[in-house]
Formats: structure tokens, C-alpha cells, sequence
């Protein structure tokens, strides 16, 4: 959960855990939305004040080492419990691929309750020995003024990080801004899809090519376009070591053949232990020992491209399977449209339709416009039939689009 | 011991949090989260994969969960 989190979101993961302490600071404002609840503690950092270090006890690689909740973008948040080995297996995969090392200096701004940012951006770099500099929430100003004056050599972010950032970037005239992110050795982007548009941008800007990657909460990172080797923007690469993938038909055959959709599968040491509380949700979705991550996926000339999650970015329409992230590349097209999503919405006569909530620059622009916009780049059959401008996007913690809170939206305009 | 912490044991004088202004060292950490760990542990051998939240603001607190890891707790990050 995130430190945003309110009373009833927090009530649930404490429940749902059955916790009974809850280390905290003083500082922590957060605190203010804990349920009151019978029998839990809530301790602060401050009065820890033992002064003796006991013997550390062996640790078993199959015990359990932490829990995160699933983002909850397309239902109620899971509990993810991970092994140490797992956890073990997560970092190691990406300091052998991104080539980690101890020189690393890494900006973190990413909430810690999320695989992103407490296995990327911070337990990556202290397994190797680097640096991590912590700046709290994101803030692009603040943020910017980071690169401006310091040496990072990694940054990671997810796509609304970046919108913003090139947002700062194209009001600025800050050489050291520039030259800050043009020296970094590696910079990523993942937590959701990174139109294509923005990849272009962010290169026009910083001469930089965004490392596109895929990952879960419940296995860690799975996929990731290479260190060395091409970046390919949409798409998310190959496999990181250690990680198994396949792609199975919605009759369960896998698929061998390029250029044909189904949903990942994945096996590994990274691949979680179960969800908490929840047998059966962990037993229908682990087939045969494969992790089935309800994303649908496509292999093309060798690298893997995700076309959406199978529950909100895969709109069925008229027998059409429809990829939500290929229609929002070509509104992002727009130079008007600064953001945007697409979600597919109940219809009787199509099974769903197509709808679009857009966040505009400056001008204003009708839906027909926008209409009229896809009409040059997509089938008819992929154009919006709902159109609605919104003034900000409904969001989670990571800055990541909550489809089904849109649907709601959409649904009822 | 898995890796994760003998890893951590070899770069003990190197910076590895800058919070605030302040930098703080590999062996500065591994110190803190040890005595927070031996706080929670008292008299048990181990955790026993006891769940533990962890509420805190992304800074330098948030070494604690090398502790609690180190200790064969689990953590629920809040």
C-alpha cells in the first residue's frame, strides 16, 4: 500500500495479513490512516534501542521474505508472497542483464511497495555495492535538479514519470539538465506500456533509447529489451536469465509460430510462492507449474511485444480482439493530446465498444476530431466511439491508469 | 546465508543511501538494521516468518527490512 493510502485500502492489507506490528517513524505521516484494530502495535523506528546484535540465524532460501500487494488496476489488491529465493532470483536476473555494478549511482522516487522500486531501483544497486539517492516522491523539478547536479548513471521510471519529465525538459534551457540525462549509461521504463511516441520524444530530447522491460509483482521482472543490443520501442525484449516463457492459444495449445497472439506464461526461481489467503486464485493460475500472468502477447521478429492485459486492454469487439496500448500510441500521436487511455465499455450490439478519455495540452478539440484523427492511421473498427476529455486521469501510486476506474467513467457518459 | 547478505558484507565503507542530505555507508546500515533486528528478535532464534508492516517514508528508515529480512521475518510493505 501506498503512503497515499487511506484508511479503508490499508484496513484491508492489515486484515488480510492478520498483522500485529507495524514498524513506523515518527515523521511518517501516513500513520494518521492506520485502522484502529484490536491487538495491532504500531511501533516507531525511534524507540528501537537495543544495543546488543544477536546472532543472525541462518536464512532458508524457501521461507517466506515479503509480501507485496498486487497494484489492484484490474481487481481488489492480492497479497504476492515471495521466498527469499525469489527475491534472490529477481535481482540477480537484472544485475547480470543491465549489467549492474558498484560504480552505479541511481536517483529512487519510486513508491517502495511496488516490485519497481524495491527490486529495481533500490535492492539492484545495494546488492552491487552502488549508490542509491533517495528523494521521496516524485517531483519533476526536483527530480530534474538531481540530474542537473549529480553523476547517476541508472535511472528507471514509469511512463507518466516521463511524460512529465519531457514536459520540464521542453521549458528548459538547463544545459546540465540535458547533459545530465544524456551521460547516464542505461535508462528504463516500465510498470505500464510506453507509447512508442514517447520513446521517440524522450530520444529527440536526450539522445537517450528507453529500455522497455516487462514485469510482475507476483515473478519480478521476465522480459527486457537488451542492455547491448536493440531497443525496440513497443516492444519488451527476450527473456531475462533464469526466466522460462511461453505463449499459449485461448484453447491452451502453445504457441510456436511469430506474429500470433496469446498469454504469457512464465516459470523460474523468481516466480512467487502463492497469494495470500487466496488457494484457490493461486491454484487457477499456475498451469502445470507455469505462472499464467493473464497478459496477452505476441513474439515478433524476436522480441516479445504485450498488446494488453487480457482483462482491460484487450477490447472484444464484434469478434475483433482489439489491443487497448495500439490505439492509445496513435492518440498520443496528437500533438494536442497530452495523455490518454482506452478501455472497452459494454454494448449489446458489439459486445464492447471502443472508448477513449483524453487529457488535452492547450487548444480544444472535440471527440469528432479525435475521431477523425484515428480515422487516418487505424481499421474503422479501432476507432473511439466514445470520446470523453478529462482534466487528469484516474491514477494509482505508481502513476499507473486505473482502467477500471475509467470504465466506470465511460460507462456512465 | 544467501548471497544478498554476503554481498552487502563486502562493500561495508562504501555510500550506499544518500537521504537528506546525508550519506550514509554500507556498514552504517547493516549496524542499524542489525540492532532493529535484534530488538525485534529478544529472546527468539529466529522470526519464524513473522509478518511484519512496514509503514515508512522512502529514506533512510527504510533500512529496517534488511534487518527484518536478515532475521526470517517477512515483510509486508504498507
Amino acid at each position: 500500500m501506498s503512503l497515499s493510502a487511506k484508511e479503508n485500502e490499508l484496513k484491508h492489507c492489515i486484515s488480510d495479513c492478520n498483522i500485529k506490528l507495524i514498524i513506523s517513524s515518527k515523521s511518517c505521516d501516513a500513520k494518521q490512516h492506520l485502522p484502529n484494530k484490536e491487538g495491532l502495535e504500531v511501533k516507531h523506528l525511534e524507540d528501537f534501542n537495543s544495543q546488543v546484535i544477536n546472532k543472525l540465524p541462518e536464512i532458508l532460501p524457501d521461507r517466506k521474505a515479503m509480501i507485496l500487494y498486487t497494484s489492484g488496476t484490474t481487481s481488489k489488491p492480492k497479497g504476492v508472497i515471495s521466498t527469499h529465493k525469489n527475491v534472490e532470483s529477481q535481482i540477480t536476473a537484472l544485475v547480470k542483464a543491465w549489467e549492474w555494478t558498484k560504480d552505479d549511482h541511481i536517483p529512487l522516487f519510486l513508491p517502495l511497495h511496488h516490485i519497481h522500486g524495491i527490486i529495481n531501483s533500490l535492492s539492484c544497486p545495494l546488492y552491487v555495492g552502488a549508490k542509491v539517492t533517495m528523494l521521496g516522491s516524485f517531483e519533476a523539478e526536483k527530480v530534474c535538479n538531481q540530474v542537473a547536479s549529480k553523476n547517476f548513471s541508472v535511472f528507471t521510471a514509469v511512463p507518466t514519470i516521463y511524460f512529465s519529465l519531457i514536459e520540464e525538459l521542453e521549458n528548459s534551457n538547463n544545459k546540465d539538465l540535458f547533459e545530465g540525462f544524456k551521460k547516464m549509461r542505461l535508462m528504463m521504463s516500465g510498470s505500464a506500456a510506453l507509447a512508442p511516441e514517447i520513446h521517440k520524444k524522450w530520444k529527440e530530447l536526450t539522445g537517450q533509447e528507453l529500455l522497455e522491460r516487462y514485469g510482475m509483482t507476483e515473478v519480478g521482472m521476465a522480459l527486457s529489451n537488451k542492455l547491448n543490443g536493440e531497443r525496440r520501442p513497443g516492444s519488451v525484449g527476450v527473456p531475462l536469465p533464469g526466466v522460462e516463457v511461453r505463449l499459449e492459444d485461448d484453447n491452451g495449445v502453445t504457441i510456436n509460430s511469430e506474429g500470433e497472439a496469446g498469454q504469457l506464461l512464465i516459470k523460474g526461481p523468481q516466480v512467487f510462492q502463492g497469494y495470500l489467503n487466496l488457494a484457490d486464485k493461486t491454484k487457477e493460475s499456475f498451469k502445470n507449474g507455469w505462472f499464467a500472468t493473464g497478459d496477452v502477447v505476441m513474439l515478433e521478429k524476436g522480441y516479445y511485444k504485450i498488446l494488453g492485459r487480457d482483462s482491460v486492454d484487450i477490447i472484444k469487439s464484434g469478434g475483433y480482439k482489439i489491443s487497448a496500448l495500439e490505439i492509445e500510441d496513435v492518440l498520443l500521436r496528437n500533438p494536442e493530446i497530452k495523455e490518454c487511455a482506452v478501455v472497452g465499455i459494454p454494448d449489446d450490439k458489439w459486445g464492447e465498444i471502443v472508448a477513449a478519455a483524453v487529457v488535452i495540452k492547450e487548444e480544444i478539440i472535440q471527440s469528432e476530431e479525435i475521431q477523425a484523427w484515428c480515422s487516418s492511421y487505424l481499421s474503422d473498427y479501432k476507432i473511439p466511439r466514445r470520446v470523453i476529455v478529462m482534466k487528469n486521469l484516474p491514477k494509482n501510486s505508481m502513476g499507473k491508469i486505473t482502467k477500471p476506474k475509467l470504465k466506470e467513467v465511460l460507462e456512465d457518459n | 546465508m544467501l548471497n544478498i547478505f554476503k554481498q552487502i558484507d563486502s562493500f561495508k565503507e562504501r555510500i550506499a543511501i544518500e537521504s537528506n542530505n546525508k550519506q550514509f555507508s554500507y556498514s552504517y546500515l547493516i549496524e542499524q538494521s542489525d540492532l532493529i533486528a535484534s530488538s525485534l528478535l529478544d529472546d527468539k532464534p529466529d522470526l519464524m516468518e513473522e509478518k511484519i508492516g512496514l509503514l515508512m517514508n522512502p529514506d533512510i528508515d527504510y533500512i529496517l527490512h534488511f534487518g527484518v529480512y536478515g532475521r526470517q521475518g517477512v515483510l509486508l510493505f504498507l
